[in-house]
């Protein structure tokens, strides 16, 4: 498995700069390891308003449970949502700061 | 969601009488009217929802309430003289997938609300127990000292005694492949229960609650058993001893044997003595899988039934909603065939329920058939995989994200799985069942599956080209007929489910001048069977490769409902590069690509195909991925069928990282498998010509339809499509290819092709 360094923290940025099919290696390298995370808790969206307004949830402990908000924030871009997501992970697999955007 | 229903029947035709099953959560009255829906997808880079309403079919104020739902399998035998008052007793093999889940019942004649009667079943420590209650709410349990292992065959006796209380208990492992184990036994004393539990029915995987509506049954079993014996005595190690060593026939004077090793299909279980009730399966458990003696010796159970008398009982399995109807209409006569729904709709809410309205056998109104992917659609409903599988994120490139129905079906599991899933205990999951509501045939959500395919139907109509549809369901039932009465036959978007039946119609129809459209990708692929009797379910096994969510499991590669062997068509019989000239080579969800067309495109057979068509490369716009050739694509392959004068007429390119190579492409996985490195991953975009003068136009790839309505429906992919529409329409038969006419790489010889690959043709810069 790919372990996270403390350098990886400067790529992250790259997700919300390039269009995904342009992603460097480095860049997906990270991102395949922050989609490794074990499903109960896993941080997802919620499109509260389909194709429109996103939330930030959370799996909920076991198979048929509920999902959960994380909290308030409603998102209309998607990616900016899911780069929240990202860097939530970031700090629970790693416990380090991330680079300033 | 506050309402919620499905159809009684799947696939109604002009005339007939349509019901509806709806459940409501807080309101007591909804609306309905029947509407055709043209265009599905409500999203804004998509063709817009569209729905027509038919002015004769309206209810007002229907009243509605909760409707429940009972999952979970079980086998019932009804009360009857055949089943022991006095001393009772039972001998059969057990596999506990989930021991540790929490108190499950193997058998029981058993009222839970009462207390009353007697069960055997695991506690929350894994042990076997016995719970024996006379209805005075004091419960006698008896457990042996050690816990049931987790998917080891282990053969349990289990008998009281009516009259004296006496109760026993053994269990000795029956797992061929293992070590062995000591038997281990019990035994007591607990009530007499005289004739007090005759009246009760006796049940095996669950046991009553006493209520009379849902839950009625509790306790669900995760796990097989095999071949029950029962006894009009108490077990003793004899009898263990001959069920493991001779089977469950050979256990001396039995009461009843239900023996599972016959009528496969069947939800009906004969007792083989003759004396006592048969049984009755209960919510499809799992047939055809491996019992205790299987030892690798036969693959298929109708080979050697003995090796595959289990059921498999599951928690979460479901063949019926069973809900009460809540209305119906009667389909006016001259109905165009389509997709309908009834739009239920309350303050604040709506649902549709899709369903579909195809032309009456024997009849037709138009040329051109839409051929509905309705076994597709099934095979889909209803799927949990964003919800339960680790991988699915990683799949898709993205976060997962939900639309609020997807968290109403994850919390509402009694709803059932799909296909896709796996059950509560890990294993595939076989069938589908289209009495319950079916989410994947669901407007307004993703583009995919039915809401996909309403591109093409909101094509058709934009574009002024009249069509009937026609159903996966009615092709297998009606064959030949029902295709040949269309000059064209156009498929949806993911036409991947298809049966014996569908796919010998199918062949005859191209081989007697039919013209087909593969408008979509990874079509004909899954071999898929349809129950013989209860045409609302299918059938299939994740067997030996392919895209699967799950692999089935050692020796279960057989369909139990036509004891076909399950898997790809392409493993199992026939390539789909036979039938249509590509089939699956990738997968990908981020973008879809565009096609680049070929010198095949200009040739004079072809050349219609292109008509007004400027420039080289195609598709480079759409609404599923932002391209014509994506989501999961097909190529051709010689090697695999597709025929030597095939013209490959455009290929697509420029695929990315998160297309993958489908596993029967790579048989061993290395570095270059992704849509950036691999050397063959790409969509096909095919035309050849079958005899009698028919055709195929093939487009290897899902997202084809996702831009069909670009640019207001004047765009390179729409005139390509209605090109081949309108020659395909055109009674004018193809002329016979010439010989060696197709692109040069189809006209390869299999020898020929081993040497391509040192010749490293196919590796141009």
């Amino acid at each position: 498995m790919y372990q996270l360094t403390p350098d990886d923290a400067k790529l992250l940025p790259e997700f919300l700069q390039r269009e995904r099919k342009d992603f460097s290696l480095e860049l997906r390298c990270v991102l395949n390891r922050l989609r490794l995370v074990p499903i109960a808790g896993r941080e997802v969206i919620v499109a509260v308003e389909p194709n429109k307004t996103y939330r930030l949830a959370r799996m909920g402990a076991h198979r048929g449970q509920p999902v959960g908000y994380i909290d308030d924030r409603l998102f209309t871009d998607h990616k900016r949502a899911e780069y929240e997501i990202l860097k939530m992970r970031w700090r629970r697999l790693t416990g380090l700061p991330l680079a300033a955007e | 969601m506050k309402i919620i229903g499905y159809p009684a029947e799947l696939i109604r035709r002009p005339g007939d009488r349509a019901g509806f099953m709806v459940s409501t959560d807080g309101i007591t009255a909804f609306d309905a009217e029947l509407v055709r829906i043209h265009c599905g997808d409500s999203r804004e880079n998509g063709p817009g929802f569209k729905e027509t309403a038919v002015e004769s079919c309206r209810r007002k104020s229907v009243p509605g309430r909760k409707q429940e739902t009972e999952i979970g399998s079980c086998m019932i035998v009804q009360p009857g003289p055949g089943i022991p008052d006095g001393d009772i007793g039972f001998v059969l093999n057990v596999f506990a997938t989930t021991p540790t889940k929490g108190r499950q019942t193997l058998l029981a004649r058993w009222v839970e609300a009462r207390k009353l009667g007697f069960r055997l079943g695991i506690d929350q420590g894994s042990m076997v127990e016995a719970e024996i209650g006379d209805g005075s709410g004091a419960v006698f349990t008896l457990a042996l000292p050690l816990p049931i292992a987790a998917r080891r065959w282990a053969t349990i006796g289990f008998g009281l005694s009516g009259e004296s209380g006496r109760v026993v208990l053994q269990m000795k492992s029956a797992d061929v492949s293992g070590l062995g184990q000591e038997l281990v036994a019990a035994a007591g004393e607990g009530p007499r229960l005289g004739t007090k539990a005759a009246s009760l029915a006796l049940s095996f995987a669950a046991h009553g609650t006493g209520r009379e509506s849902v839950p009625r049954m509790a306790g669900f079993f995760n796990g097989r058993l095999e071949s029950p014996v029962m006894l009009a005595r108490l077990p003793s190690t004899a009898d263990i001893d001959a069920y493991q060593a001779h089977g469950p026939e050979r256990v001396a004077r039995p009461a009843a044997l239900w023996g599972f090793g016959r009528d496969f299909a069947s939800s009906r279980v004969a007792e083989a003595t003759g004396s006592a009730p048969e049984a009755q399966l209960v919510n499809l458990p799992a047939r055809g899988v491996t019992g205790s003696r299987w030892d690798g010796t036969s693959q298929k159970f109708l080979e050697n039934p003995a090796h595959y008398r289990a059921v498999h009982f599951h928690d979460d399995d479901l063949e019926d909603c069973a809900w009460e109807e809540s209305f119906h209409f009667d389909l006016p006569k001259d109905l165009p065939s389509g997709i309908y729904a009834a739009k239920l709709t309350v303050p604040g809410a709506e649902h549709h329920v899709v369903f579909l309205v195809e032309e009456r056998a024997g009849m037709n109104r138009h040329d051109v058939a839409f051929l509905a992917s309705s076994v597709t659609y099934l095979a889909y409903s209803n799927e949990h995989y964003d919800f339960d599988d680790p991988n699915m994120e990683m799949k898709n490139g993205m976060v997962s994200t939900f639309e609020p129905s997807d968290l109403y079906l994850n919390e509402h599991r009694e709803l059932g799985l799909s296909t896709y899933d796996r059950h509560s205990d890990g294993y595939g999951v076989f069938y589908s069942s289209a009495r319950r509501p079916l989410f994947s045939m669901m407007v307004k959500g993703r583009a995919w599956a039915l809401n996909a395919d309403t591109h093409i139907t909101d094509w058709l109509a934009a574009r002024g080209l009249g069509h009937d549809l026609i159903s996966d369901h009615a092709v297998h039932a009606e064959g030949l007929s029902r295709l040949s009465r269309y000059k064209v036959v156009v498929t949806g978007t993911h036409p991947e489910y298809w049966t014996t039946a569908m796919w010998e119609a199918m062949t005859r129809y191209l081989a007697s001048g039919g013209r087909l459209m593969y408008l979509g990708g990874n079509g004909f692929y899954w071999r898929t069977a349809i129950h013989p009797e209860k045409p609302w379910l299918i059938e299939l096994r994740r067997a030996e490769t392919g895209a699967r969510y799950w692999d089935s499991e050692a020796g279960e590669a057989y369909m139990n409902f036509t004891g076909e062997f399950g898997g790809l068509w392409r493993r199992s019989a026939v390539a789909p590069q036979k039938l249509v000239g590509v089939g699956t080579v990738a997968t990908g969800f981020d973008y879809s690509s565009y096609y680049r067309r070929r010198p095949e495109s200009e040739d004079a057979r072809a050349r219609f195909v292109f008509a007004g068509v400027e420039g080289e490369v195609v598709g480079d716009f759409g609404s599923i991925g932002g391209g014509a050739a994506g989501s999961e694509i097909d190529r051709a392959d010689p090697w695999l069928g597709t025929p030597a004068h095939a013209l490959i007429l455009a290929r697509s390119e420029g695929h990315t990282r998160q297309y993958n190579l489908v596993p029967e492409e790579t048989p061993f996985h290395h570095p270059t498998i992704n849509g950036e490195e691999a050397e063959k991953c790409y969509a096909d975009m095919l035309f050849f010509e079958t005899p009698g003068g028919g055709a195929v136009f093939s487009t290897g790839s899902i997202s084809w339809a996702g831009s069909l309505a670009h640019d207001g429906y004047a765009n390179n992919i729409s005139r390509i499509t209605e090109n081949v529409l309108l020659r395909f329409a055109d009674p004018a038969p193809f002329p016979a290819p010439p010989p060696g006419g197709g692109s040069a790489e189809l006209r390869r010889t299999r020898i020929d092709q081993g040497n391509e690959f040192y010749a490293g043709i196919d590796r141009r810069v």
